[in-house]
This record gives structure tokens, sequence and C-alpha cells, in this order.
């Protein structure tokens, strides 16, 4: 009876752990994709483009600006689809789908364009390196994750997707702690600077705590993968 | 999939080098230096030598909240009014309402605004922006 009562109990907190963990990141991600989408009115107003005018009068910066969001609010979107084991059971398509859709605006639209906007990102010469390594860092991730996959490798399809999507959430977190730190009151630069590291190398941080920890529950799904076949 | 990747990679391997000629060979870098550095937006300027306006930071509508920007806003205001140049952001904005004007004294902020919607700053340009346009 008490035995049961535990395992009911650490459900309950495993339930919880979830959410407490899905729902600002749906959240957040959500409100990413919709202050988004007023960019696509190209107007020249917004001043995150007045700031770059310099760089936004050259059609190449221009246009990959515009791919990169517009790659970043699909991967942001169909992401989020990709952590739910409840869909992946039920509706594989939707997994399969949504999973395509992320990697080819990965591959194909937001690392090249995140790439080469990185050499003209704000800050010192370290945070462009930052950038391109991020980009590269993304590509990487996202390719082993897709090489697992087809070669039916599960287990490190999913370390490697949980590694690109970490990458990919940096356009999250970096916000949210920009927004923390303007709250106490630090300085434009000094904000901007410091959030980008800790949202880069925390997410590798976290990504990799998650792996570790995980790792039990994957040589299970991988066990119930061989059982069904 | 071998050709999604193989494209990919090219598009990679292109924006490396596109972008690592682009900064390191045309003049673009030397813009740069002074890319992000104070915005100065003039709107409703009649006289090339008057100044008025507030601070706002730049990107301060992306991700925030209204009462969040509001207050940021009106701390920065402050700031220029009170102190010097190197005291806010590098990346700050300045822009000119119509109703909100800055009172510039021996030690407060003088801001003199040129008829240019945005004021790009080379290096020198900034220079003559710190020595001459905003004072201590």
């Amino acid at each position: 009876m008490g035995n049961r009562r535990s395992i009911t109990l650490r459900k309950t907190f495993r339930y919880s752990y979830r959410l407490l963990f899905w729902i600002p990141v749906v959240f957040f991600s959500l409100l990413l994709v919709k202050n988004t989408i007023p960019y696509f009115s190209f107007s020249p107003g917004f001043s995150f483009i007045q700031e770059r005018a310099i760089l936004f009068a050259k059609p190449i910066y221009k246009a990959s600006f515009y791919i990169h969001i517009f790659a970043g609010m699909f991967c942001i979107a169909t992401a989020l689809l990709q952590f739910s084991s409840e869909l992946l059971r039920k509706r594989k398509l939707i997994h399969v789908i949504s999973g395509r859709i992320y990697v080819f605006v990965v591959l194909g639209l937001g690392a090249p364009t995140g790439l080469y906007m990185s050499f003209f990102a704000k800050g010192s010469y370290w945070e462009r390196a930052l950038f391109v390594f991020m980009a590269l860092y993304w590509f990487y991730t996202t390719i082993k994750g897709l090489q697992a996959v087809l070669r039916k490798e599960i287990l490190m399809h999913k370390i490697w997707m949980i590694r690109s999507y970490s990458m990919a959430m940096t356009a999250v977190t970096f916000r949210i702690y920009h927004l923390l730190f303007y709250s106490i009151g630090w300085g434009h630069l000094e904000n901007y600077e410091i959030s980008l590291w800790i949202s880069v190398l925390g997410n590798i941080l976290f990504a990799e705590c998650f792996i570790y920890n995980k790792n039990q529950s994957y040589f299970k799904s991988i066990n119930l993968l061989i059982q069904k076949r | 999939m071998k050709k999604m990747i193989l494209f990919s990679s090219i598009l990679m391997i292109s924006a490396m080098l596109y972008g690592a000629v682009d900064y390191f060979i045309s003049d673009r870098s030397s813009k740069l230096n002074g890319l992000y550095e104070p915005v100065v937006t003039a709107r409703n300027v009649e006289n090339r030598n008057s100044g008025s306006g507030r601070v706002s930071y730049a990107n301060s509508e992306n991700f925030r909240p209204k009462h969040v920007s509001k207050k940021i806003a009106e701390k920065t205001s402050v700031s220029v009014r009170q102190v010097s140049l190197e005291k806010f952001s590098r990346a700050a904005l300045v822009e000119i309402p119509e109703s909100d004007s800055l009172e510039t004294t021996s030690d407060s902020v003088k801001i003199v605004l040129t008829a240019a919607q945005r004021l790009p700053y080379s290096s020198d340009e900034k220079k003559y922006f710190v020595n001459s346009d905003i004072k201590k």
C-alpha cells in the first residue's frame, strides 16, 4: 500500500516537473513566433532594423535576415511537436512530417543564413565567434540527428536532436535572460553580451545534463521498439 | 536525403566564405565599428542645432511586456538628462518625440541634431558626436 502510494507520488512529481518545464517553453516559444510575424510587414521601422540600417542596405543581408526569421519560426514551432512521446506513439506521421520540416529549415535556411549574419552580429569579436559556433553546432547536431534516424539508431537520433533543439532554443532563452537582467537594471550592451553567453553555454550544458539523466529511459524505449518488431 | 545534406553543406561553406570575405575584405568591417553606437533618430526637427528628446533602447519592443518597456524608457530618459554619454548604453537609441523636450545645461547632456533621420556612425563621426554634439 505504502509502496503504491510512493509510486503515485513519484509519478505526480514527475508529471508536475514536466509541466513546469514545458509550460514556459511552449509559452515563450509561441511568444517568439508571435513577435516575429510583424517583421513580415517588411517595414524598416523596427528598432532592430534601424540599428542595422547599414547592413540592411545590402540585399544579401536583408534576404538572409528574413529567411532566417522565417526559418526560425517554423523551426521553433515544429520542434515543439517533436518531444511528445504521446504524439510519437499515436500519430507517428506528424512526428515524421514536422521533423522533416525542422531538418529542412535548419539545414537549408536557418543555419546558413545565421552563419552569414554571424559575421555582423552585435558585440565584440568574441560574440561574433560565438554566433559562428552556434550556427555550425546547430547545423552539425541536426545533420547527426538526421543521419542517426536514417540508420534507425533511435537513441542517437534523440540525443543529437536534443542538442540541436538546445541551439534553436537559444533564441528563446536569450530573450528571457535579457528581460531578467533588464529588470535588475543592467546596461544594454553588458546585458546583451552576458545573456548571449549564458543562453548558449547554459543551453548546451542543460542539454548534456538532460541526456545524461535520461539515458536509462532511452535504453528502455529502444527495448520497447525491438520488442514491437 | 544525401543530396540534401550535400546541398546544405555547400550552402554552409558558401555562407562561411562569403561572410568572411564580406567582413574582412570589404569596407563593411570599418563601418561595423560604429554600427552599434548610439543612434539619433530625429523627428520633427526644424533647427539643425536644436536638441530635444529622450532615449530608449534599441530592440525595446522585442519580447518585452509593455510596462517593462515603459519603465526602461523612463529610466533611460533620466540618465540622459543627468549623466554623460559613457553612462548610457552604446546601443541606445535617441528618439525625438514632439512633446518631450530635453533641457541642456552645463552639467547635463546636450544633443545637437542634424536634419538626418538617422546618423550613421563611422569612427570619425562618432568622435565628432562625442566631442561636439553631446557634452557633459
